[in-house]
């Protein structure tokens, strides 16, 4: 390696001063405050995700599709009844 | 001996939860800790949050520093890794355009001025496209002046593997500044 170079990087990379705002820097990000953070979002996420599903079960078993008409109540109940339901509503 | 003894004091303090403590050791290594960042990132709001980073990290962990290693070295060891994190989380600008920028910043007073602020922003856009590697291996040995075997502690590597990194970097550098010894030895 030339001299030249040798020397550029020396003096181009040369150590400096860290600026004065930089401690003040520290004192305003407080570690332990972050640290909280990074803990707390996770048990935040899981309880949430945790209740969505729980929400999810319930409506699941509580919920029930209504009836829409006669031909779905009639053939969900009983096949002869919806047999007689059909012949009543259509005169053909 | 691993840690001075002022030092060791200072560590145990701070273990202890001690503000002053912190501060001290702060100011001791701060210079450093910022100059590393700086000539790694190019970039001094860059450096400032890997610095903060560093020392975040630093007074954080500092029970985890059982000191079976140089305090210095553990340090330098949370500096290049918050370095190497900061390269992931962001986007560097183009060397080439940063190159640009601070060619805008110089003062161009005189051709002297030029020519130094072109040598400057010339040697700056050359480490800055060596890979995070190469031009971490560059920073530790120009900006700290350490020692090989200083260096491969640090990253954790043989003392080979930084001889054969500093090797390539020397060699990519030289072919990138290669006009520009020319003209320095012109000028001579």
């Amino acid at each position: 390696m030339s001299e030249w170079l040798e020397l550029e990087l020396a003096d181009r990379l040369a150590p400096v001063r860290a600026p004065e705002r930089l401690w003040h820097s520290l004192q305003t990000a407080d570690p332990l405050a972050n640290s909280r953070q990074r803990s707390v979002r996770p048990v935040k996420t899981v309880l949430l995700v945790a209740a969505a599903a729980a929400a999810s079960v319930w409506l699941a078993a509580v919920w029930r599709p209504e009836v829409r008409n006669a031909r779905t109540a009639g053939f969900s109940a009983n096949p002869v009844e919806f047999h007689v339901a059909c012949r009543s509503c259509h005169t053909d | 001996m691993v840690l001075e003894g002022s030092e060791r004091e200072l560590v145990e303090a701070c273990r202890r939860g001690e503000r002053e403590a912190f501060r001290a050791l702060f100011e001791i290594y701060r210079d450093r800790v910022y100059s590393i960042a700086l000539r790694y990132s190019g970039d001094e709001t860059a450096a400032m949050d890997i610095a903060q980073d560093t020392f975040l990290k630093l007074f954080a962990s500092i029970h985890q520093f059982r000191g079976d290693a140089a305090f210095q070295t553990w340090i330098y060891r949370l500096v290049v890794n918050s370095c190497f994190d900061h390269k992931r989380r962001t986007r560097r600008l183009v060397p080439l355009a940063a190159g640009f920028l601070a060619t805008l910043r110089a003062s161009a007073d005189s051709l002297a001025d030029l020519l130094r602020s072109e040598v400057r922003t010339s040697v700056r856009t050359a480490v800055d496209r060596l890979s995070p590697s190469l031009r971490m291996v560059i920073v530790l040995r120009y900006t700290e002046a350490l020692s090989y075997e200083e260096i491969a502690t640090v990253l954790g590597c043989s003392e080979g593997t930084v001889a054969s990194r500093l090797n390539r970097a020397h060699k990519a550098l030289g072919r990138r500044l290669s006009h520009l010894a020319n003209e320095g030895n012109r000028h001579v």
